[in-house]
């Protein structure tokens, strides 16, 4: 299916080539003046802040937007792209960074979206499922769920399909806008897989990422993105990550996690044999303790987020006891476990985290209107001010604080989803994949905001698929597989080594 | 009451809502509603089941059950469409007053009106495409003209469609009549054009997400203006089917038609804001508000509290069936 434009001849042809492209939106210039060029048979890295304009440099190349100036030539002839149709006319297909599968959709029907096999009009059902499930095994999907609803998908099965549906289109030239940024370690490697297959199929990838380890692995090109500008492109070898981030951010960045301050306290979080479908007999029992960071490891599908959805009550148990400050929580819902003071940050906040038509200060406000209304009225300045706070602390790129929800860039409604929360100071904070599609300047931050919060007396459970991370920021560690807690290890005596083999040892069947 | 047994009843509630909303997807809900009111009816009314009476039900739902099938394309593509009501009046206005007892102009005439729901159709469709107009406020706009035209043309019955042509309407096999056999092909070709075809598809992307429709390569404008014209025709075409059944043009004929088409397709599980519901629900829907009627009728209840007890048959199967995410 990848035959479309081999041959030796076209190794390094430019399949697209972008002048001069400047691109405003309502008080922002996301792009001013940027050239861009992908070849064929390479990988081309953007990276960049988040808000620097790499999803808006992708979208105009897949014609998604149009440039207000500038222009692109495709295989030597100049083309403007009207709408994503044209661009995938000329075999460019991208990977957005949105949520773009139709949650009542099956995961085929998604797949093959607008450009549906079909005999005379009339779908070709047998055909579409075929290629579908030959498509999601490729990316490493051992039973690929063909007729299921998008919506009951995980987060990473969705990416998954994502990268599907722009494969479909058998594209020569693949635009993906944060591909892995859900996606863990065995996933990845099919990621990885399938991109060098398409390389050597000619096909020329465009690969935006805030994932450096990753970008120094696949990429042949590189371009730096800050504030609409390119600030260096070139071959990959001629770059190495610390200069990437130079120019990414404009000075050189510490690396390093912030330490506790204070020691820790009584246990604040209990969970005793919780009981999920799969966990009997024993169940999953932990704790955490005041002003400690629990990191909670495990591979993509151990069932983390599961477990962390269970505290809440979203996830249904059939036993077991969940207690904060030795107060039974009772499990109807995120609400009542918010009033007893454990605060969920879910990882699908593509879909949850945000009233996207809501202005960056009406959501971060949300679970503070008390803080901000005088009397049941709620006072724009003093919500204009807890938003300032956070606009400041998290380095989130706005044109203010009015500014809707919907216009941010991915990377900065993280941002402001984290924000809302941060201001909250809960008893318990439940956090699942708080860094994902944040870039390299603000995660050191968001690091020190998180160890901060836990400082003043917050019990935190980190879940992340960033070893560095978890045994960075991480008191202690959990690794959980197959549902159930495999091991407990103090981060200081841990490794990736050890959170490895404990999250992949076969079962003793 | 125990954490335990509270748990056990709140999963049991889970399972018994997921089977409700799976019904409620696949249309099949309104169709128990369907039977339930039937069968109440067909018990409290000796009437109900004749040959005549059935004959009559099916009948009547003609007008309803054609505007109800095109309101579903323009409903699934994420669109409305309030003008069926007024397109359906004039189609029934107009297809007597010109075919004014000359047998030999139907079939013109009728073709002349369909062409007209084309048209109307396109118009709404441009509208909303090309000026980014909400469809609403386009169909709003149009539903007055088409009233105006309407009543320009004729405040007064009109026209006369040949009394041949006006029996023959109420023939066909046993009770079931020819127009409504009609009816039921094409119902069953448009819920074939929607589950099985890539223009189906197609509208229920575009009613689904827009963005997403446009982002996967969909020319979302093309299909809008396809379910717009539909709507129309189909509107048309109840109007139409009302002027040869009645024989004469009523200048009442379609008033609040657009409502109850709006129902019906909510009633057959069709979220209003697009992309999700079946024909079949739809169908569903037509009958269970012709059904109502009929018994109402039947069990004779005073028109006054015809619309009382219509209106709160409505709201408690909304209710009950309605999907609520
Ligand atoms: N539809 C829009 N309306 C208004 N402003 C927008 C819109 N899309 C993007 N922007 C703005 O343009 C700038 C660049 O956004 P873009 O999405 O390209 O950033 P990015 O580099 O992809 O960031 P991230 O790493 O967070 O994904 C941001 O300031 C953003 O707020
Ligand atoms: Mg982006």
């Amino acid at each position: 299916m990848l035959e479309a434009n081999g041959g030796a001849e076209n190794a390094g042809i430019p399949l697209v080539r972008a002048e001069g492209i400047v691109k405003s939106f309502p008080g922002v210039k996301a792009l001013s003046g940027v050239a861009f060029e992908c070849r064929a048979r390479r990988v081309h890295a953007i990276v960049g802040e988040n808000g620097a304009g790499k999803s808006t440099l992708a979208k105009i190349i897949a014609g998604f937007y149009q440039p207000d100036e500038g222009r692109m030539v495709a295989r030597g002839r100049e083309v403007t792209f009207g709408s994503p149709r044209d661009a995938l006319t000329a075999g460019i297909a991208m990977v957005y960074q949105e949520f773009t599968l139709l949650p009542h959709l099956s995961v085929t029907d998604n797949i093959w979206l607008g450009h549906e096999p079909a005999r005379r009009g009339v779908l070709n059902d047998a055909n579409m499922k075929e290629q579908a499930r030959d498509l999601l095994m490729e990316l490493g999907m051992a039973d690929p769920p063909l007729s299921t609803p998008a919506r009951r998908l995980s987060v990473a099965e969705q990416q998954i399909v994502e990268i599907a549906k722009a494969l479909a289109h058998d594209p020569s030239l693949l635009l993906m806008d944060e591909p892995s940024a859900v996606l863990g370690g065995g996933e990845l490697d099919h990621l990885y897989d399938v991109i060098t297959r398409l390389v050597d199929h000619g096909v020329g990838i465009v690969y935006v990422s805030h994932r450096l380890a990753e970008i120094e692995a696949l990429a042949d090109d590189v371009t730096v993105m800050r504030d609409g500008c390119v600030m260096w492109a070139g071959p990959a070898e001629r770059t190495n990550r610390s200069d990437m981030v130079h120019h990414m951010v404009g000075r050189s960045l510490d690396e390093t996690f912030p330490h506790r301050k204070t020691e820790v306290g009584d246990t604040v979080l209990e969970v005793k044999s919780l009981l999920l479908p799969g966990t009997e007999p024993e169940g999953i029992s932990f704790h955490v303790k005041a002003g400690e960071i629990l990191g909670v490891a495990g591979m993509v599908g151990s069932g983390r987020s599961r477990l962390a959805r269970a505290l809440v009550g979203v996830e249904s148990t059939t036993g077991g006891s969940i207690k904060i400050n030795g107060n039974q929580v009772p499990k109807s819902g995120p609400r009542a476990a918010a009033r007893n003071g454990l605060v969920f940050l879910p990882e699908d906040r593509k879909q949850l985290g945000l009233v996207l038509d809501f202005t960056l200060a009406e959501n971060i406000s949300l679970p503070h209107l008390g803080r901000v209304s005088k009397a049941g009225v709620i006072s724009r300045s003093l919500e204009d001010r807890l938003a300032t706070d956070a606009i400041e602390e998290l380095s989130i790129r706005t044109s203010g604080p009015q500014q809707a929800a919907q216009q941010l860039s991915g990377g900065n409604q993280q941002k402001v989803v984290l924000g809302k929360w941060l201001a909250a100071e809960p008893s318990v904070f439940v956090l699942d994949e708080p860094l994902r599609g944040v870039d390299v300047g603000a995660k050191a931050e968001i690091y020190r905001l998180i160890r901060d919060l836990a400082d003043r007396g917050t019990a935190i459970m980190l879940i992340s698929s960033e070893l560095p991370e978890i045994l960075g920021l991480s008191d202690r560690i959990i690794v959980m597989r197959d549902g159930l807690v495999a091991g407990e290890v103090a981060s200081r005596d841990a490794s990736e080594e050890t959170i490895l083999s404990l999250a992949v040892q076969e079962k003793s069947a | 009451m125990s954490v335990a047994l509270r748990e056990r009843r709140s999963l049991r509630w889970g399972r018994i809502s997921t089977v409700l909303a799976d019904s409620v997807d696949s249309g099949a809900a309104v169709w128990v509603v369907v039977m339930i009111v039937a069968a109440g009816t067909a018990v409290g009314s000796g009437i109900f089941l004749t040959n005549l009476n059935i004959s009559n039900l099916f009948g009547q739902m003609l007008l309803l059950g054609f505007a109800a099938v095109g309101e579903t394309f323009a409903v699934l593509a994420g669109a409305i469409d309030l003008s069926v009501g007024s397109m359906a009046k004039l189609a029934a206005l107009l297809t007597p007053g010109l075919v004014n007892g000359n047998g030999a102009m139907v079939v013109p005439v009728v073709a002349l009106m369909l062409l007209v729901g084309v048209m109307v159709g396109l118009v709404n469709g441009l509208l909303i495409t090309r000026l980014h107009v909400n469809a609403f406020i386009v169909t709003l706009g149009t539903f007055s003209i088409l009233r105006g035209l309407a009543f320009g043309y004729s405040s007064e019955p009109v026209g006369e469609i040949p009394a041949s042509i006006v029996n023959s309407m109420y023939l066909g096999v046993g009770p079931v009549p020819a127009p409504f056999i009609i009816f039921i092909l094409l119902a069953l070709t448009a819920a074939f054009a929607l589950r099985k075809t890539v223009f189906g598809r197609r509208v229920y992307a575009v009613g689904g997400d827009e963005e997403v429709a446009r982002m996967a390569g969909i020319n979302t404008d093309r299909i809008v203006l396809a379910a717009m014209v539909i709507s129309a025709t189909f509107a048309a075409l109840a109007g139409v089917m009302q002027g040869l059944r009645t024989g004469v043009g009523s200048p009442t004929a379609g008033d609040g038609l657009e409502l109850s088409a709006i129902t019906a397709v909510v009633l057959g599980g069709s979220s209003l804001f697009g992309g999700r519901g079946r024909l079949v629900g739809t169908i569903g829907g037509v009958f269970l508000l012709a059904l109502v009627d009929n018994a109402l009728n039947l069990i004779g209840v005073s028109t006054f509290y015809q619309d009382l007890v219509r209106g709160v048959v409505i709201v408690i199967a909304v209710a009950v069936f309605i999907r609520k995410d």
